[in-house]
């Protein structure tokens, strides 16, 4: 038994021996490789100087991209709510306000008006801007300012048919009442599931058609719709909303 | 002595508070409303707000884009029966999204701001509608 134990100790004793002995060499081989690598002064300057080179680049990265990811180009049309000569407000399509800074590299167009500028822009007018957005303001510098002349787009049901004025009154689901006007110019279209959209006429349209319409108002009769473009879709439902009409007219009369 | 003061003090004012409660509990319990008094009103029950038949999103391009591409491609979902109409400034598209709702429409620009609207209508003639405005420009600021 003793023996046994003395045997364990020895075993041990080498062990632990050996490790420590491991341990001094590594730490002796490594100070020792360390001591061995004399750095040479020249290399150091220019290493310092490649450091600081290197800085100067990431920092300028940094910057850059801390710009692109703040600034961002954007474009939107509203209605002008307030304007100075530097600012305008408006509010976009969507509803949303919108701050715009404008300055000497702004450029301003309108096709009613060559000479158009910042002193022409008045509340109530509908612009389209162009320009860089910053996400940290929430400003937009404009960069171009157009006077924008948008048609009215809605759609409807047909509740009446004026076949001698050319005069189809389109039901919202508002519940309005508005005429419009089937100009020469006016292009009617169709749309059914199998045939698609394609060309159509006056006499073609129906009482309780779906209808959208795109057009300006008549200066003559501020109710009145000039439509530049007619869609007609015999295929798809009215809105519940709009109340279907009986027919009291003759069929229309070709266009 | 104090302390035997306190504790008969404490006893009291929680016997005292016990019968005040028994009374008030049986003159609540016992008191009587002439009917004169008593209003019936009928509780009306708020109608529940109808349910959309429809529903449109637009995936891509995102609104307010600025793109150099004259041609662009409008993706997203709506009601797999809807039909989904679009109307920019000059063009007129209407497409059939597929049986999970996708749809996809290629427009072509004007130059500057476009505006375009996008109406679903369902198979029961419900509709919904979304504008975007994306802007065609090659200018380099």
């Amino acid at each position: 038994m003793k023996i046994k134990n003395t045997k364990l100790i020895i075993n041990i004793s080498i062990i632990v021996g050996f490790i420590i002995l491991g341990h001094l060499s590594f730490r002796i081989g490594h100070s020792a490789l360390a001591a061995t690598t004399p750095t040479p002064n020249t290399t150091s300057t220019s290493s310092a100087a490649i450091n600081q080179q290197i800085d100067n680049l990431q920092a300028k990265i940094a910057s850059t991209v801390a710009h692109l990811n703040l600034a961002s180009k954007k474009g939107f049309i509203g209605t002008v709510t307030d304007s100075s000569d530097t600012e305008i407000n408006l509010t976009d399509i969507n509803g949303n306000g919108q701050a715009i800074d404008v300055d000497e590299f702004t450029k301003f167009s309108s096709d009613s008006n060559s000479s158009f500028g910042i002193s022409d822009i008045k509340k109530g007018m509908v612009i389209g801007v162009l320009g860089i957005y910053n996400k940290d303001s929430k400003r937009t510098l404009a960069r171009f300012i157009d006077q924008e002349n948008l048609p009215i787009i809605f759609d409807g049901a047909v509740t009446n048919i004026d076949n001698n004025n050319y005069i189809i009154t389109v039901t919202t689901d508002e519940g309005k009442d508005i005429p419009v006007y089937i100009q020469d110019i006016t292009k009617t279209l169709g749309y059914t599931k199998d045939g698609g959209l394609v060309r159509s006429g006056f006499s073609k349209i129906s009482l309780n058609e779906r209808v959208m319409v795109v057009g300006f108002p008549n200066k003559n009769n501020s109710k009145q719709i000039l439509a530049t473009r007619f869609i007609h879709f015999p295929d798809l439902a009215v809105s519940p909303k709009i109340p279907i009409v009986k027919s009291t007219l003759p069929s229309a009369n070709p266009k | 002595m104090n302390s035997e003061k306190l504790i008969l003090s404490l006893i009291a004012i929680f016997s005292g508070l016990l019968v005040a409660f028994i009374i008030f509990f049986i003159y609540q319990s016992t008191k009587t409303i002439s009917p004169n008094k008593i209003t019936s009103f009928n509780i009306v029950k708020p109608s529940p707000t109808p349910k959309p038949t429809v529903f449109l999103t637009i995936d891509t391009p995102v609104d307010q884009t600025v793109t150099s591409s004259k041609s662009v491609t409008i993706s997203g979902k709506t009601s797999p029966d809807a039909t989904v109409i679009v109307n920019s400034l000059t063009d007129d598209q209407v497409v059939t999204p597929s049986t999970t709702g996708n749809y996809s429409v290629t427009l072509t620009l004007s130059n500057g701001e476009n505006l375009i609207t996008l109406t679903a209508v369902s198979a029961d003639g419900n509709e919904v509608s979304q504008q975007i405005t994306l802007t065609y420009s090659t200018e380099d600021f």
